[in-house]
C-alpha cells in the first residue's frame, strides 16, 4: 500500500459514511490490539495510487482517558500515518475544533473534512472555508457525505495534501515550525521552556516536543511516564513543578489552563469563520432553550417519565391479558390431551405455567422499549446527561453515568457495557458497581405481580416507588463509595447533542425488536431452563418422585428438594414474613430475575391465578419488602459475568457482597418500619 | 412583524394554558392524595393520579415562565410556549392511546368501558395544546 490514511472525528459526524464512500466494499473489520474496540480498515484506489484507510474510534478529544481515546492516541503517535483526515460537523464547529487543535498539537499531517454542509446551509449557518484554511494552516474540504457531495474533492485533496507534504519534507529536515500556526498566548512561554529541554533528548525525537510539553502541563499520565523514563527528567522536573505551581495559582489546576486556552482560540476561530445568515429559530433551538435549562429541563423530566410509565403499563394492558388467556387455555388443553401425567405436568405446570407467567409481561416490556427507543431517536434521551450532570456530580458520579443508568432500566448487561464511554477508570468502576441497583426490565414482572396483587389501587405508585428506591440507593451508594473508596472527583462532561427530529418508525421498531428479542431469547432458554429446574426440584424429593399432585397439595410439595432449600433460608428471612416458597424463588432468581415469577407460579401451584394466591400468601408490608429485596439482591448471572469482564473478579465479588448486605438491611427496615406503622 | 403584538399574544396564550395546566395539576394531585388518605372525591375528567398531577404542573410552570419572558420582552418566550405545547401534546397522545387500549380490552371482554368515562383531563388539555403549538409555529414563521 502506498499511503496510510487515518479517519478521525467526534461521534456522529458521519465518519462511517465517509469511510464507506472512500473504501466501498474493501473493508476488513477486527479489533484493536488488546482491547475490544472495533477496528475498521479499508482500501481506496485513486488516480493509480493505493491508500489504506484506517477508521479510528469516534472521540471528542485525545486526552486518553477512555479506551477509544487511548486507541486513537496510540495509533497517531506510534503509526504516524501519511495523513490524518479530521472529519468535523459543520453545524457544530465549536465542539469539533477541540479535537482538531489536539491533532495539530500532536503534529499530525492534517486535512479537515467539513461534513454536513447541507444541514448547516438549512440551518442558516455559513462557514468561510477559505478563512478557516488560512487560520488553521490546513486544507479544508467542505462536503455532505450523506448526499455524496464533495467525496471526489476529498479524494483529490487527500492525494494532493500527501504529495505536497512529501515534497516539503524533502526540503525541510526538522519539523517545520510554521506547521503550528495556532498558539496559546498565555502558555507559549511555558511550552517553549519545556520544549527546549525535551529537544535535548535524542530518544524523544519521534515525538513532537510541543505536544509533549502541552501534555506535561495537562498532567497526562502516559506522557508523564515517557518523560520520567527519559534522560532529561532530572533537568525538567523542577521546571515543570514551577510551571504547574504558577498555573495552579491562576487557573486552579494546570490542566484547566490548557482547556481554557484551547476554547479561547476555538471561540475566536468560530467568530471569524461562522456566520448565522437566517434569524429563524429552529425546532432544536426552541426545544433546547427549555429542555436543556438546568431548572425547567429537570422539571420537565417528570411529564416525560409519566408518559413513559402510562404508555408502558396502561396502553399495554389488553395485550398482557390476551397472552394470559392464551397460556391458561394452552395449559388446560395440554393437561386434558396428554395421557402421560409426568410429561403433562412437566409441560403444563413447568414450561407453560412458568414461561406463561413471564411472557404475560412481554407486552409491558415491548411498550417500554418502544417508548425508550422513541425518545432516543427523537434526540431527547441524549439531553438527559447534559441536564443531569450537576446533579450527578453531587453524588460523585460523572454526567455520562446517566446513560448507563437509564439503560439499566432496560437491562443491566448492555448498561454496564455502555459505561465504556466513561473515560475515567474510577468513574467507570463506580458507575458499574451501582448499575445493578437500577431496576432492569426483568424485575418489572415481579413488581407488576406484587403491586397488582396487593396494591391494585396504587399499582403505578408502588411500582414507581421501586424504581425510585433503586435510583435513591444507587445515588447514595455512589456517594458513599466515592467518599470511602475512590476519594477523587468525577471527570468533566462532553456529550453529543443531536438535532431533534420526529422519530423514524422503522428505526424505533427495529430497536424495540432487538431489545424484546433478547427477552424472548431469554424466555426460550434461561427461563425455560430455570423453570424446568424448579419443576424437577419440586416434583422430586429425598424420597424420590412425588407426583404431579405436588402443585395442588401443599403437604406433598413440602417434601420436595425445593422445599428443603427454601426451609433452610426461611429462618434468615423470618423477620420479613416470607415462607419457604418465596425464599426458594429468590434462590432461582439468581439464574435470571424473571425466573422469580415463574418459580412462584409453580411453587404455589397457581399458574395464571398467581395474583390471587400471592394476595393471600403475603401481607402488603412483606410483599413490599420482597419487591425491595428482589430489586437489590445479587445481580443475575449474566450481569455478574459482564461486571467480571469489564472490571475484574475483585469488583464483581464486591458487588455481590455489598448488594446482598444492602438488600437484607433494606428489606428488614421495610418490615420493621412497616409493621410498626401498619401493624 | 409587530413585536409588541406578538409579545402580547405569547403572554396571553401562555397565561391561559399555564393556569389551566397548573389548576388541573393541583386538582389531580389533591384528589390523588385524598385517595391515598382514604378520602374519595370524584370529579369528572379527573382520575386522582398524583404523578400525573405533577406532570401537568410541570407543563403549567413552563408556560408561566414563558409569560414572564414575554413580559420582559425576551424573544425566547416563544420557545417556552412551543416546548410546553409539544409536551402537552405528548400527554394528550398518551391519554388517547390509553383510551384506545381500554377500548380494545372492552372489545375482547376483559374490562368494562365507556368512552365518556375514559375522557380525562390529560386528553382534553392535550388536544387543546394544538392551539399554543400552532400559535408558536406562526410566531416562528413570522420571525424569519
Amino acid at each position: 500500500m502506498e499511503y496510510e490514511i487515518a479517519l478521525i472525528g467526534n461521534p456522529n459526524v458521519g465518519k462511517s459514511t465517509i469511510f464507506n464512500a472512500l473504501t466501498g466494499e474493501n473493508v476488513y473489520i477486527g479489533n484493536w490490539a488488546g482491547v475490544t474496540v472495533e477496528k475498521k480498515v479499508g482500501e481506496m484506489e485513486y488516480k493509480g495510487k493505493k491508500f489504506k484507510i484506517v477508521d479510528l474510534p469516534g472521540v471528542y478529544s485525545l486526552t486518553a482517558n477512555s479506551i477509544d481515546e487511548i486507541v486513537a492516541r496510540d495509533y497517531l503517535i506510534n503509526e504516524n500515518p501519511d495523513l490524518v483526515v479530521n472529519i468535523a460537523d459543520a453545524t457544530a464547529l465549536e465542539r469539533n475544533l477541540y479535537l482538531t487543535l489536539q491533532l495539530m498539537e500532536i503534529g499530525a499531517d492534517l486535512l479537515l473534512a467539513l461534513n454536513k454542509m447541507d444541514l448547516a446551509d438549512n440551518l442558516g449557518i455559513e462557514v468561510d472555508v477559505k478563512k478557516l484554511e488560512d487560520i488553521l494552516g490546513v486544507k479544508v474540504v467542505p462536503l455532505s457525505a450523506s448526499k455524496k457531495i464533495g467525496i471526489e474533492d476529498l479524494k483529490e485533496a487527500i492525494l494532493n495534501t500527501i504529495e505536497e507534504k512529501r515534497k516539503k519534507r524533502k526540503n525541510v529536515n526538522a519539523k517545520d515550525k510554521d506547521k503550528y500556526p495556532i498558539k496559546y498566548p498565555h502558555l507559549e512561554t511555558y511550552i517553549k521552556r519545556l520544549s527546549s529541554i525535551i529537544e535535548k533528548d535524542e530518544a524523544l525525537k519521534k515525538y513532537n516536543p510541543r505536544y509533549l510539553a502541552i501534555k506535561l502541563i495537562e498532567n497526562d499520565e502516559y506522557i508523564n511516564e515517557i518523560i520520567k523514563n527519559s534522560k532529561i527528567w532530572e533537568d525538567l522536573e523542577p521546571v515543570l513543578k514551577e510551571i504547574k505551581k504558577e498555573l495552579s495559582k491562576k487557573y486552579g489546576e494546570p490542566e484547566l489552563a490548557v482547556v481554557e486556552e484551547r476554547y479561547k482560540i476555538i471561540d475566536r476561530i468560530v467568530k471569524d469563520v461562522v456566520k448565522k445568515t437566517s434569524g429563524k429559530l429552529t425546532t432544536t433551538e426552541m426545544l433546547d432553550d427549555v429542555l436543556t435549562d438546568e431548572k425547567i429541563g429537570t422539571l420537565l423530566i417528570i411529564p416525560f417519565l409519566w408518559m413513559l410509565f402510562k404508555f408502558t403499563f396502561d396502553a399495554s394492558k389488553p395485550f398482557s391479558e390476551i397472552i394470559q388467556y392464551i397460556f391458561a387455555s394452552l395449559s388446560t388443553v395440554i393437561k386434558t390431551s396428554i395421557s402421560n401425567k409426568f410429561l403433562a405436568s412437566l409441560l403444563a405446570d413447568g414450561v407453560i405455567s412458568g414461561v406463561g407467567a413471564v411472557l404475560t409481561f412481554f407486552p409491558i416490556l415491548a411498550f417500554l422499549f418502544f417508548a425508550i427507543s422513541f425518545l432516543e431517536d427523537s434526540g431527547y434521551m441524549a439531553r438527559i446527561p447534559f441536564i443531569m450532570d450537576r446533579v450527578m456530580n453531587k453524588f460523585g458520579l460523572p454526567g455520562k453515568a446517566v446513560i448507563p443508568m437509564v439503560m439499566g432500566f432496560g437491562c443491566n448487561v448492555p448498561a454496564i457495557m455502555a459505561t465504556r464511554t466513561i473515560e475515567n477508570r474510577e468513574d467507570r468502576i463506580l458507575t458499574i458497581l451501582i448499575n445493578p441497583l437500577l431496576s432492569c426490565s426483568a424485575r418489572l414482572p415481579i413488581y407488576a405481580l406484587f403491586a397488582g396483587a396487593l396494591f391494585s389501587k396504587y399499582q403505578g405508585v408502588v411500582i414507581l416507588s421501586m424504581y425510585a428506591l433503586g435510583v435513591i440507593l444507587a445515588l447514595l451508594t455512589a456517594l458513599m463509595f466515592r467518599r470511602l473508596i475512590f476519594k477523587t472527583s468525577p471527570a468533566y462532561l462532553i456529550v453529543e447533542l443531536p438535532q431533534y427530529h420526529i422519530p423514524h418508525l422503522n428505526v424505533v421498531l427495529k430497536n424495540t425488536w432487538e431489545r424484546v428479542y433478547d427477552f424472548l431469547k431469554k424466555a426460550g432458554t434461561v427461563i425455560v431452563f430455570g423453570v424446568v429446574l424448579v419443576w424437577f426440584l419440586s416434583v422430586y424429593g429425598p424420597s424420590g418422585y412425588l407426583g404431579d399432585e405436588v402443585f395442588n397439595n401443599p403437604n406433598l410439595i413440602a417434601h420436595s428438594y425445593v422445599a428443603i432449600i427454601g426451609k433452610m433460608l426461611t429462618p434468615l428471612f423470618a423477620p420479613m414474613g416470607w415462607d419457604w416458597r418465596a425464599c426458594s424463588a429468590l434462590v432461582f432468581g439468581i439464574i435470571a430475575k424473571e425466573v422469580v415469577v415463574g418459580s412462584l407460579a409453580m411453587l404455589y401451584g397457581a399458574g395464571e391465578n398467581l395474583s390471587n394466591v400471592i394476595a393471600h400468601a403475603f401481607s402488603p408490608v412483606s410483599a413490599y419488602a420482597f419487591m425491595a429485596f428482589c430489586l437489590i439482591y445479587l445481580p443475575c448471572i449474566a450481569t455478574l459475568a459482564v461486571i467480571k469482564n469489564e472490571i475484574g473478579w475483585k469488583w464483581a465479588l464486591f458487588a455481590v457482597a455489598y448488594e446482598m448486605i444492602l438488600a437484607y438491611v433494606v428489606a428488614l427496615l421495610i418490615s420493621v418500619i412497616g409493621h410498626f406503622l401498619f401493624g | 412583524m409587530d413585536v409588541r403584538r406578538v409579545r402580547k399574544m405569547i403572554a396571553s396564550v401562555s397565561l391561559i394554558f399555564g393556569c389551566s395546566f397548573i389548576i388541573s395539576g393541583f386538582v389531580e394531585m389533591a384528589l390523588g392524595v385524598g385517595k391515598i388518605l382514604g378520602v374519595n372525591i370524584s370529579l369528572p375528567l379527573f382520575v386522582g393520579d398524583v404523578f400525573g398531577g405533577l406532570a401537568l404542573l410541570a407543563v403549567g410552570i413552563t408556560y408561566m415562565i414563558g409569560v414572564k419572558k414575554a413580559i420582559y420582552g425576551d424573544i425566547r418566550a416563544v420557545s417556552y410556549l412551543f416546548t410546553a405545547s409539544i409536551v402537552g401534546l405528548g400527554i394528550g397522545i398518551v391519554a388517547f392511546l390509553v383510551l384506545i387500549s381500554h377500548g380494545i380490552g372492552f372489545l375482547l371482554g376483559f374490562e368494562e368501558w365507556s368512552p365518556l368515562k375514559n375522557i380525562t383531563i390529560y386528553l382534553i388539555l392535550g388536544v387543546l395544546a394544538v392551539i399554543p403549538y400552532k400559535i408558536s409555529e406562526a410566531v416562528r414563521a413570522e420571525s424569519t
